[in-house]
C-alpha cells in the first residue's frame, strides 16, 4: 500500500531541470510552476495497446489499437515505451481491397498502418499469458527488450484493450451438491455410514453478447476482470507502476474494471454492464467498419491534443456522450489519489518532459516540505514514511497457526429420525394404512 | 416401486391404455396434424436472422457493370451453341481464357439404366468447362463456385453471359481470398455430378468421366445460376436438394439480405412474399410456400445443379430468373450486382457456415420453422403407431384383463404360453414374402425392360414403369398367397402379433426418415398411419381395404401432384395427372440410378412392404 518517493530522485530532477538564476520577482508565480512541474509525480511514460480480435470482420479493432499507438506516438511515448499487442494482421489479410494499410477513417486520409509500426506481439502471441507477463513483468531472460514493460515506480502506464465478443454462449456450470448421510445404526453391524453426492451441473445459456466480467483473447481463450485486477495489485506490489489509466473498448467494458482494488488506478469503459459497445465508420469499399465508436470519439479528441495541452481527464470523460456513442461510457476514479481535473491528458498520452525555462531564482522548498504540502490531506502520509516491505503474498505463518475449524452444528440423528417417524405417522394416519401399496 | 414393474399401478395403466386408446389415437392425430398447420403461423414461424458474424451485413459495394458485356456473351455463345448443336466447348475455352481464368475441361459419358424420355437422353457424353479464377494474395485452400448447367432443352445463354461478364470483373479486383471456379455443364445435373464426383475423387453413380487436371480448394459455396431472358421480372431461389437435404440457412439469409438491397423482387416456391404477418393473410400464404416446401423436399430429388453440391457438404443454392408480365424489369446487372454482393461476402468466411440451422422449413424467404418446433408434428403421428401397438401388445398378453375379469374368464390364461411361440412362427412367413415382393420391385423393372420391351409394344422407359406398376399391384394378391402357408390355430393371435410387428416396423422407419426428410417422414405418416391403425380383419372390410388403397405410398404421390400443380395455381386434369404420374415414376428411379436419390429404395424396400403387412392383416383369414 506505501507508495514509494523516492527522495532523492525529487532532488535530482530539482537541480537537474530548474534553472536558477538571480532575481525573485513574483516568486509565489514561479514557486507554484515549480509546485505545477512535480504534480505528477512521474518521470516516464508506458503504453500497453492489446487488440485481442482475429478475423477478417474486426478490422476495425486492429485499427482501433493502430490509432491509439499512432496518438501517443505522436505526443512523445517512443516505440521502446509502447508495448504494442495485435492479435491479426489486417494490412496483410487477403480480403484487404488495399493492400498495406490500415484505415481509421472512411476519407482514407490516415493509413494507421503507416511505414513505422513496430508490432510486439502479434498473432498468436497475443495470449492472455503473454499479455500477464508483459504488465507483471515475469518474463523469460531471452525476451527482448522490446516485448518487456520496464516500467518502474515513477511510470505512468497506460492500458489499452478492444476485443470482440463473438456469439459464442458461454456455459455457466452450478455444481450442486446434496450430500446426506446416514448415521450408523448400532444394531446392525454391516451398515457402515454411507454417503451419497449427487452432482448435479446445469448449463444455462447466457446472453448473446456475453462477456459480462471477461474479456475473449483471439477466439479461444478469456481474462476475466478479476485475473486482471489481481495483476495490476501485482504490478503495484512490485513498484511497476506510479499511476495507472486503463481504457477498454468493448461490449460490457465496465465489467472489466469494476474489480480492481490497487491505488492510482483510473479506468474507462465504452460500455455500461449489459450495453454493446458499436462500431462506427462503415465503409462498403473495404467491406467492414472501421472503427468503433468510443474510441472513434476519443482519437477525435485526442487529436487537438499537443503536448502542452492543459486538457485533464475530465474533458476525456465527457468525449463520448451517450448521443454520440449509443452507449454509456463508464469511468472509475475511486482508487485514483488525485482529482481528475488535475490530471494532464498528457501524463498518460504522452511523454511530456518537464522543461520550465525561468530567469527567476526560486528557493526549493525541503524535500520533506513538499511532500507534506501534496499530501497534506492525505491520511495515509504516516504511512508513507514508515519503511517500505512487500506484502505477504503467502501468509505461511497464519495457514501454519490457524485453529481448526469448529464444526457446523448439526440437529442430533435422533432428533431427524423423530422428525421422520412423525410424518410418516401423520401421513398414515391420514390415509390410512391399506393405501400402502399404491406408494410403493 | 418403478412404474411399469408394480402389478398393480401396471394394471391400472393397462387399463387407461386399452379403456382410452381410440380417442387418445384421435386426439394425437388432430394433435399432429393441427401442429403441423399452425407452423406457419407466428409464434412457431420465426424471422430469420443471420448468425455468420463473418457474414453480418450487407456492407459491401457492388461495382459491377458489365451489363453490355454479358448480354454479347450471352449472344455469342447462343450463335456458337446454334451452330455446333452441343455445348461449344471450343469458344468457352476461349472465352474464359480471354477473361483470364485457368480453363479446364473435364469429359464424361454415362449409360442411364433407360431412356430418360423428359430429357431425352440416354447414351450421355459431354464435356464440362470451367475456370478458376486464383485468389492473388492467398492459398488455394478454399474456393467458391458458381455454376451454370446448360441441358439439351434450357439454353441459358444468359447465365453463361453473366458468368463470363462477371469472371471478367472479379479478375479486376485483388480482394479475393478464395479461388472462385466458374463451372459451366453439360447435360446440367448429369455433367454437374460427373464434375463433383471428380472433383471429389468418388465414384458413387458409375459415371465414366476424366479426372480433373486443376483443383482449387475445398468449396466453402456453390451458388448456381439459370437464366435464360436478358431481363428478369424475379428470382427464384430453390433450396431443397438431394434427398432432401438443405443449404445452411445463413447462405439463404445472405441470397435474401442482397436481394432486400438491390431492391430485387425474390420468390421463394414461385410464391411472392407476403409482408403482413400481423393478419391472417401472412400466414395463409406463408402455409402454401410450407405446403410446397415441404412436396418438394419430400421427393427428394435436386431441385437444381445445388442439390447435387449438398450431398458434399457445400452449402449451395439455385437462382432462376424468371421473366413474366410483370411490368417491372431488373436487367442482367442487377442480378449480377446482387450475386457479387453475395460471392463478396462469403469471400469474407473465415469458416465453413455453420451458425445457422441445417434443418428447417421456410415459410417465406424471412421467415422459417427450426427443427425444435417442427418436429413435435410428426411425433405426434408416431405416438398413434405406439399407442396402437402398446394396445396390441397388451391385448396379447391379456395384460388388460383385470383379475376379476381374468378370474371370470379361466380359459383364456392356460392357452397364453403356447400362443406366443405359435404367434412368432407364423410371422415370418408374410415377413418375407412382402420383403421379397419389395425386393422385386426394387430390382425387376429396370433388370427385366428389354424382355418387357420385346414382348410388349412399349418403349423402354414405359416398360419400366409399367412393370413397376404391375408388380406393385400384384402384390395386393398377397393375402392368399399366404393364409394357406400360415397356421391357423390361434387366428386372433395371429394378425395381431403382424400387426403389432408391422405397426413397430412403421413406426422406427417413419422415426427414422422423419429425422432425415422430415417432410418425407410427415407426408408418410399423415396419409399412412389412420389406415395402419385401423387395419384389422373385423369390421367393414371394404371400407378399411379402399382407406388401405387410398393411402399406399403410390397413391399418396399421385395425390401430392395434385396437391402440387393444385397449389401452383395449375390444377391438373386427371389424364395429365395420370401422365405426371407415369413421368415422376420414372424421374424417380433415374434419379435413384443417376445421381443416388434414396426416394425409391426406401420406398420400395421399406414403406411397401411394410404397406402390405397391413394390407395382409386386412385380409387374414
Amino acid at each position: 500500500m506505501a507508495a514509494t518517493y523516492c527522495l532523492d530522485r525529487v532532488m535530482a530532477a530539482l537541480a537537474g531541470l530548474v534553472l536558477l538564476s538571480f532575481g525573485s520577482l513574483a516568486i509565489s508565480k514561479i514557486e507554484d510552476q515549480a509546485e505545477q512541474l512535480f504534480r505528477s509525480g512521474h518521470t516516464n511514460n508506458w503504453a500497453v495497446l492489446v487488440c485481442t480480435s482475429r478475423f477478417w470482420f474486426n478490422y476495425r479493432h486492429v485499427a482501433n489499437t493502430l490509432s491509439v499507438y499512432r496518438s501517443v506516438k505522436r505526443l512523445g511515448i517512443p516505440d521502446s515505451h509502447i508495448v504494442l499487442m495485435l492479435a491479426d494482421d489486417m494490412a496483410c489479410n487477403p480480403r484487404n481491397p488495399k493492400p498495406a494499410t490500415v484505415f481509421s477513417h472512411k476519407n482514407m486520409e490516415l493509413n494507421v498502418y503507416g511505414d513505422d509500426v513496430e508490432v510486439d506481439y502479434r498473432s498468436y502471441e497475443v495470449t492472455v499469458e503473454n499479455f500477464l507477463r508483459v504488465l507483471t513483468g515475469r518474463i523469460p531472460s531471452s525476451t527482448p527488450r522490446s516485448k518487456r514493460l520496464l516500467s518502474d515506480d515513477r511510470s505512468n502506464i497506460l492500458i489499452y484493450m478492444t476485443a470482440f465478443y463473438p456469439s459464442l454462449y458461454i456455459f455457466v456450470s452450478i455444481l450442486f451438491r446434496v450430500s446426506f448421510s446416514a448415521k450408523k445404526i448400532a444394531t446392525d453391524p454391516f451398515a457402515t455410514s454411507s454417503g451419497c453426492v449427487l452432482y448435479l451441473v446445469f448449463f444455462t445459456q447466457s446472453v448473446r453478447h456475453g462477456g459480462n466480467g471477461f474479456l475473449k483473447f483471439q477466439d479461444s481463450e478469456e481474462i476475466t476482470n478479476i485475473e486482471l485486477a489481481d495483476a495490476f495489485e501485482q504490478m503495484w506490489q512490485k513498484r511497476r507502476y506510479n499511476e495507472l489509466l486503463f481504457i477498454i473498448d468493448t461490449c460490457q467494458g465496465a465489467s472489466m474494471y469494476e474489480r480492481f482494488y490497487s491505488p492510482n488506478i483510473m479506468a474507462l469503459a465504452s460500455s455500461q454492464v449489459g450495453e454493446d459497445s458499436l462500431s462506427h465508420q462503415p465503409d462498403p469499399a473495404i467491406g467492414v467498419h472501421l472503427m468503433d465508436r468510443y474510441t472513434f470519439y476519443v482519437l477525435e479528441f485526442l487529436e487537438e491534443i499537443n503536448p502542452a495541452s492543459q486538457n485533464n481527464m475530465n474533458d476525456l470523460f465527457q468525449v463520448c456522450p451517450k448521443s454520440l456513442c449509443v452507449s454509456t461510457p463508464g469511468h472509475r476514479t475511486d482508487l485514483f489519489q488525485r482529482d481528475p481535473k488535475n490530471v494532464l491528458i498528457t501524463d498518460f498520452f504522452g511523454s511530456v518532459r518537464k522543461v520550465e525555462i525561468t530567469t527567476e531564482t526560486i528557493s526549493l522548498q525541503l524535500d520533506s516540505e513538499i511532500m507534506e504540502d501534496r499530501y497534506k490531506e492525505d491520511q495515509m502520509s504516516e504511512e508513507l514514511m514508515e519503511p517500505l516491505k512487500y506484502a505477504e503474498q503467502l501468509p505461511v505463518a497464519q495457514i501454519i497457526h490457524q485453529k481448526p475449524k469448529p464444526k457446523d452444528w448439526h440437529p442430533p440423528g435422533g432428533f431427524i429420525l423423530g422428525l421422520w417417524a412423525l410424518i410418516i405417522m401423520v401421513f398414515f394416519k391420514t390415509y390410512g394404512i391399506k393405501h400402502m401399496k399404491f406408494i410403493f | 416401486m418403478g412404474l411399469l414393474s408394480d402389478p398393480v399401478r401396471r394394471r391400472a395403466l393397462a387399463r387407461l391404455v386399452l379403456r382410452l386408446n381410440a380417442p387418445l389415437c384421435v386426439l394425437s392425430y388432430g394433435a399432429g396434424i393441427a401442429w403441423f398447420l399452425a407452423l406457419a403461423f407466428p409464434p412457431l414461424t420465426q424471422r430469420t436472422y443471420m448468425s455468420e458474424n463473418a457474414m453480418g451485413s450487407t456492407m459491401v459495394e457492388e461495382q459491377f457493370a458489365g451489363g453490355d458485356r454479358a448480354r454479347n456473351f450471352a449472344r455469342d455463345f447462343a450463335a456458337h451453341r446454334r451452330k455446333s448443336g452441343a455445348l461449344p466447348v471450343a469458344w468457352l475455352e476461349r472465352a474464359m481464357q480471354s477473361v483470364g481464368l485457368e480453363v479446364y475441361t473435364q469429359t464424361f459419358s454415362r449409360k442411364l439404366p433407360f431412356p430418360d424420355e423428359t430429357h431425352e437422353r440416354y447414351m450421355v457424353s459431354g464435356t464440362n468447362v470451367y475456370g478458376i479464377l486464383r485468389a492473388p494474395r492467398a492459398a488455394s485452400t478454399e474456393s467458391l463456385v458458381l455454376t451454370v448447367p446448360c441441358g439439351s432443352d434450357s439454353t441459358n445463354s444468359q447465365a453463361v453471359g453473366l458468368l463470363l461478364a462477371l469472371a471478367a470483373h472479379f479478375r479486376g479486383q485483388i480482394y479475393w481470398a478464395k479461388d472462385i471456379i466458374f463451372l459451366v455443364t453439360e447435360h446440367d445435373l448429369l455433367g454437374t455430378e460427373a464434375w463433383l464426383e471428380a472433383y471429389h475423387d468418388v465414384n458413387v453413380t458409375g459415371m465414366q468421366s476424366a479426372p480433373l487436371r486443376g483443383r482449387a480448394g475445398a468449396i466453402q459455396a456453390a451458388v448456381a445460376l439459370e437464366l435464360s431472358s436478358d431481363v428478369v421480372t424475379s428470382l427464384d431461389v430453390a433450396v431443397e436438394g438431394l434427398n432432401g437435404q438443405l443449404p445452411n440457412l445463413d447462405l439463404l439469409n445472405l441470397f435474401q439480405t442482397f436481394c432486400q438491397k438491390g431492391g430485387l423482387l425474390c420468390t421463394l416456391q414461385g410464391k411472392l412474399q407476403p409482408q403482413d404477418w400481423a393478419s391472417l393473410d401472412g400466414p395463409l400464404q406463408g402455409l402454401q410456400t410450407l405446403l410446397l416446401m415441404v412436396l418438394r423436399q419430400a421427393s427428394g430429388c435436386p431441385h437444381g445443379p445445388h442439390g447435387l453440391f449438398l450431398r458434399y457438404r457445400v452449402e449451395a443454392l439455385t437462382l432462376r430468373g424468371i421473366n413474366s408480365f410483370r411490368q417491372y424489369k431488373y436487367d442482367l446487372v442487377a442480378v449480377g450486382k446482387a450475386l457479387e454482393g453475395m460471392f463478396r461476402k462469403l469471400n469474407h468466411l473465415l469458416e465453413r457456415l455453420h451458425q445457422s440451422f441445417f434443418l428447417y422449413l421456410l415459410t417465406a424467404l424471412s421467415h422459417f420453422v427450426s427443427i425444435g418446433l417442427y418436429m413435435p408434428a410428426a411425433g405426434f403421428l408416431l405416438l398413434v403407431l405406439g399407442l396402437k401397438a402398446l394396445e396390441l401388445w397388451m391385448q396379447l398378453h391379456e395384460a388388460g384383463v383385470g383379475p376379476e375379469e381374468a378370474g371370470g374368464t379361466p380359459g383364456h390364461v392356460p392357452p397364453l404360453p403356447p400362443a406366443q411361440g405359435v404367434g412368432l412362427a407364423s410371422l415370418v412367413a408374410p415377413l418375407l414374402i412382402s420383403q421379397a415382393v419389395g425386393l422385386a420391385l426394387y430390382i425387376l423393372p429396370v433388370l427385366s425392360q428389354h424382355v418387357a420391351a420385346q414382348h410388349f409394344p412399349v418403349a423402354e422407359a414405359e416398360a419400366v414403369v409399367l412393370t413397376l406398376l404391375a408388380i406393385y399391384a400384384a402384390g395386393l394378391a398377397l393375402p392368399h398367397n399366404t393364409h394357406r402357408v400360415v397356421n391357423t390355430q390361434a387366428p386372433d393371435r395371429g394378425w395381431m402379433a403382424l400387426k403389432l410387428v408391422a405397426l413397430i416396423y412403421l413406426a422406427l422407419q417413419l422415426g427414422c426418415v422423419a429425422l432425415i426428410n422430415f417432410s418425407l417422414g410427415f407426408l408418410l405418416a399423415a396419409t399412412m398411419v389412420p389406415a395402419a391403425a385401423l387395419a384389422e380383419p373385423r369390421g367393414p372390410r371394404p371400407v378399411y381395404a379402399v382407406l388401405l388403397v387410398l393411402t399406399s405410398p403410390a397413391a399418396t404421390l399421385l395425390g401430392s401432384l395434385f396437391l402440387w400443380r393444385e397449389l401452383q395455381e395449375a390444377p391438373l386434369s386427371l389424364s395429365e395427372g395420370w401422365q405426371l404420374f407415369l413421368a415422376a415414376l420414372s424421374q424417380g428411379v433415374l434419379d435413384h440410378y443417376a445421381y443416388g436419390a434414396l426416394l425409391f429404395p426406401m420406398v420400395a424396400l421399406g414403406f411397401y412392404p411394410c404397406w402390405l403387412l397391413f394390407w395382409n392383416v386386412l385380409f387374414w383369414k
